[in-house]
């Protein structure tokens, strides 16, 4: 059986971090999305529906929780993972009781993060069976 | 105003180590990326290819590093904009301890934590209250003629919660004090304000100074 490639949502402002850790994701065989803002974040997620997204809390304009409320209101299914800032617990807490799957402290190991990210992933699967739809 | 001030002083630096957290996760992952290629031309000849696999390691050791230092000075920035707020008192003392030992006074002190157990809250103005820890250990390195070891020591008593700055000087002598120096005359009104009690120990075995937080604010 082949193993459905997992395709994550990478959104943060620092496009230099961003991207490069879309190819290291690649290298991993992950599928990375990319998006520097909330509002373009929100339109790939229209478009896409990624299972996960990864995000920063602290960005310009609209913020990582922000996105997140409308995310969990329009596609509750799409986990999401908060990256934050050491000493912002309280907003990756925060995030945590808007619906965020968790929280992890930047800059994060990589290994650590793609963990997350396919735990994340099961729970979107199974939230999926739970409903009974499909992914598109 | 000066609540202002420091409010503000407290703001930017937030902000600072949140922008110092985006260079070091930048870092991260581009020589991250760099290690990644590394592994996958494995087969190939790649000169130097030990160096760089070294470079790599340093690299990633001095974000670990980073990492630590901006996210204990976030904590510490937070702490300016909370003018009361209730505190674990072990986890306040190992901040401070970390941060005092990046002052060049204090850095040839070594500082060692006795945490309290179990854990306990206290009630106070953990800016001031840091301020305040920072001015006993700069007085309690300066009355000895070289003090290298300092210990925080904190304990529950009946009158309250006592944190003692003990000098652990060896064989190094003591100028002792017989009462509170003038150089701790700064702080007393901060101590007051926050109903801490300022003793100076001073016996055969033991110099330093203890605060008293009362038991009500505890």
């Amino acid at each position: 059986m082949k193993m459905e490639k997992l395709r994550v949502l990478l959104v943060d402002d620092e496009e230099e971090f961003v991207n490069t850790l879309a190819e290291r994701l690649q290298l991993r065989n992950i599928i990375p999305l990319v998006a520097t803002d909330g509002n373009e974040a929100l339109r790939i997620i229209d478009a896409e529906r990624p299972p996960v997204v990864v995000m920063d809390v602290m960005m310009p304009g609209m913020g990582g929780l922000a996105v997140l409320r409308q995310v969990k209101n329009s596609y509750p299914k799409i986990q999401v993972i908060l990256l934050t800032g050491q000493g912002s617990t309280q907003d990756g807490i925060k995030g945590m009781r808007i619906g965020a799957f968790d929280y992890l402290m930047k800059p994060v190991r990589i290994e650590g993060l793609i963990q997350k990210m396919n735990e994340a992933f099961q729970a979107s699967k199974q939230n999926e069976d739970k409903t009974g739809t499909t992914r598109p | 105003m000066r609540e202002a001030e420091i409010a503000l002083i407290g703001e930017i630096t937030a902000g600072v180590t949140h922008e110092f957290k985006n260079v070091l996760a930048t870092i991260r992952e581009t020589s991250g990326l760099m290690g990644d290629l590394l592994a996958l031309s494995r087969e190939a000849s790649f000169p130097h290819r030990e160096k760089f696999a070294k470079i790599l390691t340093t690299i990633n050791k001095q974000v670990t590093r980073g990492k630590e230092i901006s996210g204990r000075l976030n904590k510490f920035a937070h702490s300016l904009n909370e003018p009361e707020s209730r505190v674990e008192l072990n986890a306040l003392l190992d901040q401070l301890a970390f941060l005092v030992q990046c002052l060049a006074s204090l850095k040839p002190v070594q500082l060692t934590i006795h945490p309290i157990e179990p854990p306990i809250f206290v009630h106070t103005n953990p800016f001031r209250f840091q301020l305040i820890l920072v001015a006993c250990l700069e007085y309690c390195k300066e009355c000895t003629d070289g003090a290298r070891r300092i210990t925080l020591q904190s304990r529950k008593t009946g009158k309250g919660i006592a944190v003692r700055i003990v000098i652990e000087a060896g064989s190094i002598s003591i100028k002792k004090p017989c009462a509170l120096p003038c150089e701790l005359s700064d702080i007393q009104e901060a101590t007051h304000d926050l109903g801490i009690q300022l003793l100076l120990i001073s016996t055969p075995g033991q110099h330093g100074l203890e605060l008293i937080l009362p038991l009500s604010a505890g």
